[in-house]
């Protein structure tokens, strides 16, 4: 989400998805130039160092992508943001599955010598297990501008132009109140999960 | 509860997080309480979150790899360039590593290859090639030689030496924790590979036990400067993990530049890790590892392993010190003291560094067991050992070992003896503890002797030795009690303060231990040390370096003690002790035997002592020092009988342990004639400072007046054994000899006395005396014209003409100088109720007469 998204518009996102559904290789290769960079970036963020080795980020990302672009037939939404809360969540349960498949997801007693070799993804190490596990309910609790604003912003870093782009804002001003709002509800949520 | 406030204060903290800005959670966390703070625990967590996403590395921007042009992970044996690849060693996220041959090299290498094959603007790639370049900036033999960096059949390779061994993070989990021997021995060769990383301007940044090999043949090689980089130009984000966490210097976290002295601390604790097995500060998380920094959670080495030897584990934890400028500055400081500490482990069953029961070893064993298990708690229970509780009932006598100075600068040394007698002095004001005085523990300053052989010759129950060290205004003390019969450490603490609070960090050390080996303090005890206040740090430096001349009591070090302590109350007019003091000094400069100097008449120094203690006492009345001085001053400079024992009971009744009280106090019932009391107090002193040889010498004094001449000459013999140069105590032994009767021996004694204080008039009256009982009396008229000559001090050569007289028996010459002596202040006068000298002169109606004026007459 560094880059702004070429072309720009949301329609034009939704008629690259369409094409590329119908097989326009150039067009898949546009979304790809759009969303793998900061796709790929936060799932480096998701999967454990370890697991690097046998499941190569870039091969998860790329073909969740694919599969998500296959299978959507009808994408109700038609926010931009959506579209990239839904390939986060598709790329999570991606990993998820690949974690589960491996079987071997070692818990996390203490940091070592090779912590970055070892069982915790980087999010885990940098916040905890629990944390991360509240935090992905209390995300998927809330509503769902809130959660694609967290998404945009918070995991894939979105500049607040982005922002507005995938939350349909008028400004970047208007997409900061947003996020700020959307954080103040998670913690809220966070909060309530840890009651 | 919400209130307006919190919510705009959550409202904040959600931008700051929104925008990507830090946060001052301690802050803002201590603004509210409940559910705003929940909140806010909360929003720590998604701010760690946010910054962890932004931080990750940025992925290849724009151009996206064509589906069908990705490689797969090479793991067939091949070739690659002219390289030809054996076998697959390892591999991470970004690349992986052959050992290869190479047939123009003719000999083996390792190959680093990168995945990607696609390697333009990838910061993986770039990496990569960094590593080839510092790699080839440093050649050194302790560090990976790298041979070249190239792209070849469209993928990115490095290749160096093939180094065939274990690393050390291997090495300790296949055979365990290392010992401090070959710790140092590996530590030292690292430091060198360091000093050459950072001479060449880099910083390796990724100092870790799986970072450096033990090649088979033994040579140590620190590897992979993957992470490193220029010495300028290298801040990190607070999230950006470049180096491994648990090796991470604490300022890292705080988004601070890495440096040489975080490649040290990262050295540090990989010394901690080859004797451990485990690290400093434990954590499961990066937050939590934040959070333990940010708390000084760390698990001290002495702690840790209580059995390594002292030294190492000094080294270890100044190169682990939170604060960077505590830590060693460069490698080669760091190498210097491994050195050091490589001399103190090579002797392992002789001194006291070593002195560890195998029953001790076992606990510690089973601390280092416990610690495992409980992680980051784990140091509480071990700080918390039964052997604390096993002090109660043994500990009630201690000796503080005079404290080592670790800033690895001799002129600091008066720091660390300074801060010595400070904390003797703050221990010494409990009444249930017996504490050692300084003069006597100080004999053991740089001595190797077993703990235990000290605790027996000073006959107390536990021994306190630790470390100072000091950079700039931050000071380090780490202090460590061993029990003496079991050699059991019962209490170890460290503590990092500001120099302004050096004083008080002294009275919460002395406290601590108190509470730790469970003496009982009075309330009395309790509000002293509370009310211990901080000074200006000049004035304590000033203050410090003022005792450290004061303890050596030569003429010229008392001046510039004084010049001292006056500095430390100009700096800070409230601080007492630096009146305290100076009041000493004034005390000493005339009474001092070894003294003869017009500046320092008695008729002007006891007052300006008097004032000074007065003064003292009016800022902190609760100070034994001034009131023991004020006592002084107040016998020498007022005669003031009841106003001197007043101010003597007083300091002894603040401070029990303040063996100059006891030795003063006797000093002054010898004079009243009270012989038993004085007795009795020379034994406490003596008992507090059994090797302190003014103590001794004034035990002679004591025993000399008591006619107990056989014992003066023994307690004599002890100062010179123990001080060959003590001109005094060769007068006690001259003068005992004299009472006997045994004038050659008196003699003999004597002119040893005058060979170290020429021109002493004290000591030439006492050879005066020896030819006048002699018979000699040519001999004795000629010392008495050689005293009254001109150019000796005024007030210094009635007394001792007056002296020589009355072993000549001239009554009428010896009253008349006696008298000038007594309107002249001459201090020995002051003892003339016991003296042997002037019992031919007692039963004559002027020695009443002189009594009288001396106000010495009940």
């Amino acid at each position: 989400m560094n880059e702004p998204p070429p072309g720009g518009s949301v329609d034009s996102t939704f008629e690259l998805l369409r094409r590329a559904k119908a097989g326009d290789s150039a067009a898949l290769e546009r979304l790809f130039t759009r969303y793998l960079p900061a796709l790929r970036r936060w799932s480096s963020g998701r999967l454990p160092r370890w697991s690097r080795d046998l499941l190569d980020t870039d091969d998860i990302v790329q073909e969740t992508v694919i599969r998500v672009v296959k299978r959507i037939d009808t994408f109700e939404s038609r926010r931009e943001g959506a579209l990239l809360a839904y390939l986060r969540q598709a790329v999570m349960n991606r990993i998820r599955d690949e974690l589960r498949r491996s079987h071997r997801a070692p818990g996390i007693d203490e940091l070592d010598e090779n912590q970055r070799d070892r069982g915790a993804s980087p999010l885990e190490i940098t916040i905890g297990r629990e944390a991360v596990e509240r935090y992905e309910t209390a995300l998927a609790r809330l509503r769902p501008e809130e959660r694609e604003a967290i998404v945009a912003r918070i995991e894939l870093d979105g500049t607040y132009e982005d922002v507005a782009q995938a939350l349909g804002k008028a400004s970047p001003d208007a997409a900061r109140m947003a996020v700020s709002r959307a954080l103040l509800r998670l913690a809220e949520e966070m909060d309530h999960g840890n009651a | 509860m919400a209130t307006p406030e919190s919510n705009a204060l959550l409202q904040s903290v959600a931008d700051s997080i929104a925008d990507g800005l830090p946060v001052d959670w301690q802050t803002v966390e201590a603004q509210v309480d409940g559910q705003p703070l929940r909140l806010l625990k909360q929003l720590r967590i998604l701010s760690d979150l946010a910054t962890l996403h932004r931080t990750q590395p940025t992925a290849s921007s724009g151009t996206t790899p064509a589906l069908t042009a990705r490689s797969k992970p090479a793991t067939v044996i091949g070739k690659w360039g002219h390289l030809e690849l054996i076998e697959r060693l390892g591999g991470g996220a970004s690349s992986e590593v052959y050992r290869a041959w190479d047939p123009q090299l003719e000999c083996e290498v390792a190959l680093k290859l990168l995945r990607v094959d696609d390697w333009s603007g990838d910061p993986w790639s770039s990496r990569l090639v960094r590593e080839g370049r510092l790699l080839a900036r440093v050649n050194h033999r302790h560090v990976i030689a790298v041979h070249g960096v190239a792209v070849q059949d469209g993928r990115f390779g490095l290749w160096m030496q093939l180094i065939r061994g274990a690393n050390l993070y291997r090495l300790v989990v296949k055979q365990g924790p290392l010992s401090a021997r070959e710790a140092s021995v590996i530590g030292i060769d690292i430091c060198q590979a360091l000093a050459a990383v950072h001479g060449a301007g880099l910083i390796h940044r990724d100092v870790k036990a799986a970072n450096v090999m033990r090649e088979d043949g033994g040579r140590i090689v620190l590897m992979d400067l993957g992470m490193g980089s220029e010495r300028e130009a290298t801040r990190s984000g607070p999230n950006d993990f470049a180096g491994t966490p648990l090796y991470l210097a604490p300022e890292i976290f705080q988004g601070r530049q890495a440096s040489v002295r975080t490649d040290l601390y990262g050295l540090g604790v990989l010394l901690y890790y080859l004797v451990t097995g485990s690290y400093p500060v434990r954590a499961a998380t990066i937050s939590e590892l934040k959070d333990a920094h940010a708390k000084g959670a760390v698990v001290r080495l002495r702690d840790a392993r209580a059995d390594l030897p002292t030294r190492f584990i000094q080294v270890v934890e100044r190169a682990t010190a939170v604060d960077p400028e505590l830590r060693y500055p460069t490698a080669g400081a760091f190498e210097a003291d491994l050195v050091r500490a490589l001399d103190d482990t090579s002797a392992p069953t002789s001194g006291r560094r070593s002195r560890v029961s195998t029953r001790t070893k076992t606990l510690i064993a089973a601390s280092i067991a416990a610690l495992l298990v409980l992680g980051a708690l784990g140091w509480r229970a071990v700080t918390n050992r039964p052997d604390a509780a096993l002090a109660a009932a043994t500990v009630r006598s201690i000796v503080v070992l005079p404290l080592e100075n670790l800033s690895g600068d001799p002129s600091q040394e008066y720091f660390a003896d300074g801060l010595t007698e400070v904390l003797i002095s703050d221990l010494a004001q409990i009444h249930a503890l017996r504490v050692i005085s300084r003069t006597s523990a100080m004999v053991y300053k740089g001595a190797k002797k077993p703990l235990t052989d000290i605790a027996r010759e000073l006959k107390v129950d536990a021994v306190l030795e630790g470390s100072v060290m000091r950079v700039g205004d931050r000071v380090r003390i780490t202090a460590d009690l061993v029990d003496a019969s079991s050699d059991r450490h019962l209490w170890v603490q460290t503590y990092e303060r500001d120099l302004k609070d050096v004083l008080t960090l002294q009275s919460d050390v002395a406290q601590a231990m108190a509470i730790g080996i469970q003496v009982q303090l009075t309330p009395q005890e309790k509000a002293s040390f509370g009310a211990v206040q901080a000074v200006n740090p000049a004035a304590a430096e000033a203050y410090l370096r003022g005792r450290y001349e004061w303890n050596k009591r030569t003429n010229d070090s008392l001046q510039q003690a004084l010049v001292y302590f006056q500095q430390a109350a100009t700096i800070d007019p409230t601080f007492a002790k630096a009146y305290a003091g100076q009041a000493d000094v004034y005390n000493m400069l005339p009474s001092s035997l070894k003294v003869s100097d017009t500046q320092s008449s008695p008729l002007v120094m006891y007052p300006l002592a008097k004032a000074t203690a007065t003064k003292a006492l009016g800022i902190d009345s609760t100070l034994a020092e001034a009131y023991a001085s004020l006592g002084y001053a107040r016998w020498f400079s007022d005669r003031d009988s009841a106003g001197a024992e007043n101010s003597f009971q007083r300091a002894i009744q603040l401070n029990p342990g303040y063996a100059t009280a006891h030795q003063w106090y006797a000093d002054y019932l010898l004079a009243v004639n009270r012989v038993d009391d004085s007795l009795r107090e020379i034994e406490t002193a003596k008992t507090l400072d059994p090797l302190s040889n003014p103590v001794r010498v004034i035990r002679a004094a004591v025993l000399y007046s008591a006619r107990r001449y056989d014992e003066v000459i023994a307690q004599a013999n002890e100062a010179i054994q123990a001080e060959p140069i003590n001109a005094a105590a060769f007068y006690y032994r001259a003068a005992a000899y004299e009472q006997k009767g045994l004038l050659p021996e008196a003699e003999n004694a004597i002119r040893r006395a005058m060979e170290l204080a020429p021109r002493d008039a004290f000591y030439l009256q006492e050879l005066g005396r020896v030819a006048a009982k002699k018979g000699d009396k040519a001999e004795a008229a000629r010392i008495i014209r050689d005293l009254a000559a001109p150019g000796r001090p005024a007030g210094t050569t009635a007394g001792p003409i007056g002296f020589v007289y009355a072993a000549l028996s001239d009554r009428d010459r010896a009253f008349t100088f006696l008298a000038q002596a007594e309107r002249e202040h001459w201090p020995a006068l002051l003892w003339a109720r016991t003296l042997p000298e002037l019992d031919p002169l007692r039963n004559d109606p002027r020695f009443a007469d002189l009594l009288r004026a001396l106000n010495l007459s009940r």
